[in-house]
């Protein structure tokens, strides 16, 4: 009798002890919050202390860093930014999927755009339109203009409401061994997607002289990514989701095309799937490789990377098409403002405007290769391109740019799309996987 | 005064146990992207376990099996005799309706990542315990060197998982120079993919003895090389922390024991079956049921040697919800899946503790 009087009162204990809790983690938020309209010309941000969280490394962060003192001891408004670095692009998703439970958000953090909507649907970021209008605080039609349209875009609502903005941005590009394709006979790269393949079987027969293991020579190695295959599908005038943004569209006669053309390759032993991390790179610059799609971001470290190995002439090009004009798949994360208080989010502004400005975004370029998301940029980095002339090959094809979906549970479909890449390429039925694949990735708009 | 000196323990327990389980039922109850939307009801668990009526039928099924030896044990005659055959026919039959009904309906998705951890479990903790059993007996018999093979063995275990899952990808990678493919080729095999092989080894052999096409099921009734992979990892960890348990098991066993075996004529084995294996079984359900739990809930590594390649055939369920929610921003349906991954591994324990418990000796 006594033992069961004390589990009961045990089980209540704990009973109150959870229910208690509950309602205090219902993810309310905390803070006084620039919920209710604020004139925006009025507000004061001087002394704000604010938390800019990223995901940069080695040179790229200290850059940033240095950028951000400038900013600290140059501003009138005696803003102090706190660069912390948080993460790769999934950990800071992780620590915002925190602080929106518990209100502590950044002022400023990197996110992709699929990530930033996420975010806004969850009450955490501050819209930018009224920001970038502002008469007092915005910037004027020109300096709007200014901005590359497309990038700007991809942070853009239906509604208007503008998520983040692209501090800058990266392109897929077909980068080629020159030296290579001189001995196949090419006068320079694919144009088409035929000539591509072409020259994938010429390269399976006829390895590169500077390869030191000829027992390895393939026209180009597969890495199993989205962001691969929305590049082929783009090439082809294909798209991966409707305009609406509300269906993708995986199951295309240009999915199905693209993946046809690699599986027969790879078939073929013209193209190898990717086994190792960055093992598409690694063999382009020891000459086992003629081709590889890849980042511009990775420029410097094909750079290095062929130095030390084959050491031939390789340049970058848009990838090979079936439609007029090239196409370049584009792709880079933004930075968004946490919905804290008006005079934060004010302050919070004033960097990212000052942070954009064409002649930040020109040292910001250099210190990280990426591509700047101003036009006028343009003017600031002329010996950058001097130096770098495989960059100015790739920054022309900027104006080409097309955008991979941004929807919540992108990152999910991505995976579904890197798994229906590698059941085709080891035999499995074309259709019947974009059929699947289509249904799956579909599916996760709906999802709970 | 009793509830006093209970307080911190049960603070503790409530805040860090009790509480984080209450609150992934309640998120599991909502549509929860990144924060609580709307509410849900139980719409998670029917989604991802199937309909409930095939889930009635599955317990009603083990209900009947749980039934029929209390009935065969009431009598000997022909009519509790059959009463409990037919129990446990029905049982069994309703058991396996129930199943199939619930896999068609709920989320394959869960299902087959419950059918990988069910194969991770029995590739890694059988080899793991009987392994360990062998060195702890080989260190418990030598003399020399002990320490030096104890630590030797303990090394993959405090060694951090990471640098180790990194280590092993590399070596089962596809590349023809990696570690694995160079050794199997001095045995003529073919250079194979590895972690990034979705195919089974039955279906590979077949492939290679130049089978043109093999049936469905080889390539859904075993595991895939790439788990196969992961299984060896597992082993290769854990199987020196088992042998340190049970070595210090075997050191406990008062010496004359075997001295008093031995004067009585009982051989190597004899002594083994007889003497070591009773007196350590208490380890022994120890690193079983550790074993058990941890196969069940094991992540880190395998999310570090999971490959597109592997599609789906390594995903056991925790990866599922941690896709669910890093990857489908879905914390709602996650939290549900957590929970009825909690709830298996709670059934296996007790019904292991129940099976295995009872044949631990812990002395007179």
């Amino acid at each position: 009798m006594m033992q069961k009087r004390t589990w009961s009162r045990l089980g209540l204990a704990l009973t109150v002890l959870v229910t208690g809790l509950l309602p205090a983690c219902g993810g309310g938020g905390g803070g006084k919050r620039a919920d209710k309209a604020v004139d925006l010309e009025q507000l004061d941000p001087t002394g704000q202390n604010l938390v800019f969280w990223y995901q940069h490394t080695r040179q790229r962060e200290e850059a940033l860093k240095e950028m951000i003192a400038r900013f600290n001891a140059d501003n009138e408004y005696g803003i102090t930014v706190g660069g912390e670095y948080a993460g790769n692009y999934g950990a800071i998703y992780n620590k915002m999927f925190v602080a929106l439970q518990g209100g502590a958000l950044p002022d400023l953090v990197v996110a992709y755009q699929n990530q930033a909507l996420e975010y806004w649907g969850a009450g955490g970021l501050a819209d930018m339109q009224a920001y970038m209008t502002s008469p007092r605080w915005g910037l004027t039609t020109a300096e709007r203009s200014d901005f590359v349209a497309a990038f700007m875009r991809q942070d853009q609502l239906a509604s208007g409401v503008q998520t983040g903005m692209p501090p800058n941005r990266s392109i897929e590009v077909l980068y080629y061994n020159q030296d290579w394709l001189q001995e196949l006979g090419a006068a320079g790269p694919p144009q088409t997607w035929d000539v591509f393949a072409q020259l994938c079987r010429a390269a399976r027969d006829q390895p590169f002289s500077g390869n030191e293991n000829k027992t390895r020579s393939v026209g180009f190695i597969l890495d199993a990514d989205a962001s691969r295959l929305a590049s082929m599908v783009f090439s082809r005038g294909g798209q991966l989701m409707n305009a609406e943004g509300t269906r993708y569209l995986l199951d295309t006669p240009e999915v199905s095309a693209s993946l046809a053309l690699m599986k027969t390759l790879t078939k073929e032993g013209a193209v190898e799937l990717m086994g190792e991390a960055d093992g598409d790179q690694s063999a382009f610059a020891v000459g086992q490789c003629l081709f590889t799609l890849a980042s511009t971001s990775g420029l410097s470290y094909v750079q290095d990377a062929v130095v030390s190995g084959s050491g031939f002439d390789w340049h970058v090009a848009p990838p090979p098409r079936t439609v007029a004009d090239p196409v370049v798949n584009f792709y880079g994360a933004s930075i968004s403002m946490g919905r804290t208080t008006p005079e934060r989010q004010l302050a919070a502004w004033l960097f990212l405007k000052w942070f954009t400005e064409p002649s930040q975004q020109a040292l910001w370029v250099e210190a990280s290769n990426y591509f700047p998301a101003r036009k006028s940029t343009k003017d600031a980095l002329a010996g950058y391109f001097a130096a770098n002339p495989r960059y100015r090959q790739a920054y022309d094809l900027l104006e080409y740019g097309k955008a991979e979906p941004a929807v919540a549970g992108y990152e999910g479909v991505r995976r579904m799309i890197a798994q229906t890449v590698v059941r085709v390429i080891q035999g499995g039925e074309i259709s019947a996987n974009l059929e699947r694949l289509q249904r799956e990735a579909n599916a996760t708009m709906e999802s709970d | 005064m009793a509830w006093a000196l209970m307080s911190p323990a049960l603070l503790i327990l409530g805040l860090f146990g009790i509480f984080p389980i209450g609150y992934a039922f309640y998120v599991s109850l909502h549509r929860w992207r990144i924060k609580k939307e709307s509410i849900v009801g139980f719409r998670h668990y029917t989604k991802a376990i199937g309909d409930p009526v095939w889930l009635l039928t599955l317990v009603i099924g083990f209900g009947l099996l749980l039934l029929a030896r209390p009935l065969r044990s009431r009598g000997n005659d022909v009519v509790h005799r059959l009463g409990s055959l037919g129990l446990l026919l029905v049982g069994t039959v309703a058991g396996i309706v129930g199943f199939v009904g619930m896999s068609q309906t709920g989320d394959p998705r869960l299902y087959n990542a419950f059918k990988v951890t069910l194969f991770y479990a029995v590739g890694t903790i059988p080899f793991e315990v009987v392994g360990a059993m062998l060195l702890a007996y080989l260190l418990f018999r030598i003399l020399t060197a002990r320490g030096f093979f104890r630590i030797l063995y303990f090394l993959p275990y405090i060694t951090p998982m990471i640098a180790t899952a990194v280590v092993f990808r590399t070596i089962f990678s596809p590349n023809p120079g990696s570690l694995a493919n160079r050794f199997w080729g001095m045995f003529g095999v073919a250079d194979q993919r590895w972690l990034h092989e979705s195919r089974t080894i039955p279906a590979l052999v077949l492939q290679g003895l130049g089978a043109g096409g093999y049936p469905d099921w080889i390539d859904t009734a075993f595991p895939s090389l790439a788990l196969v992979c992961i299984v060896l990892y597992n082993i290769w960890v854990y199987i020196g922390y088992d042998t340190v348990i049970l070595l210090a098991g075997l050191s406990a066993i008062p010496p004359h024991y075997f001295e008093a075996a031995a004067i009585d004529g009982a051989s190597q084995w004899q002594q083994f079956r007889h003497v070591t294996l009773p007196l350590i079984s208490p380890a022994l359900f120890f690193i079983s049921l550790v074993a058990v739990i941890g196969t069940f809930k094991a992540f880190n590594h395998i999310y570090i040697m999971r490959t597109p390649g592997a599609q789906d055939s390594v995903d056991v369920v925790s990866v599922l919800i941690f896709d669910q929610i890093y990857q489908y921003h879905s914390a709602g349906y996650a939290s549900a899946l957590a929970l009825i991954l909690f709830a298996a591994i709670l059934m296996l324990t007790v019904v292991q503790n129940r099976i295995l418990g009872r044949r631990v000796f812990y002395g007179d």
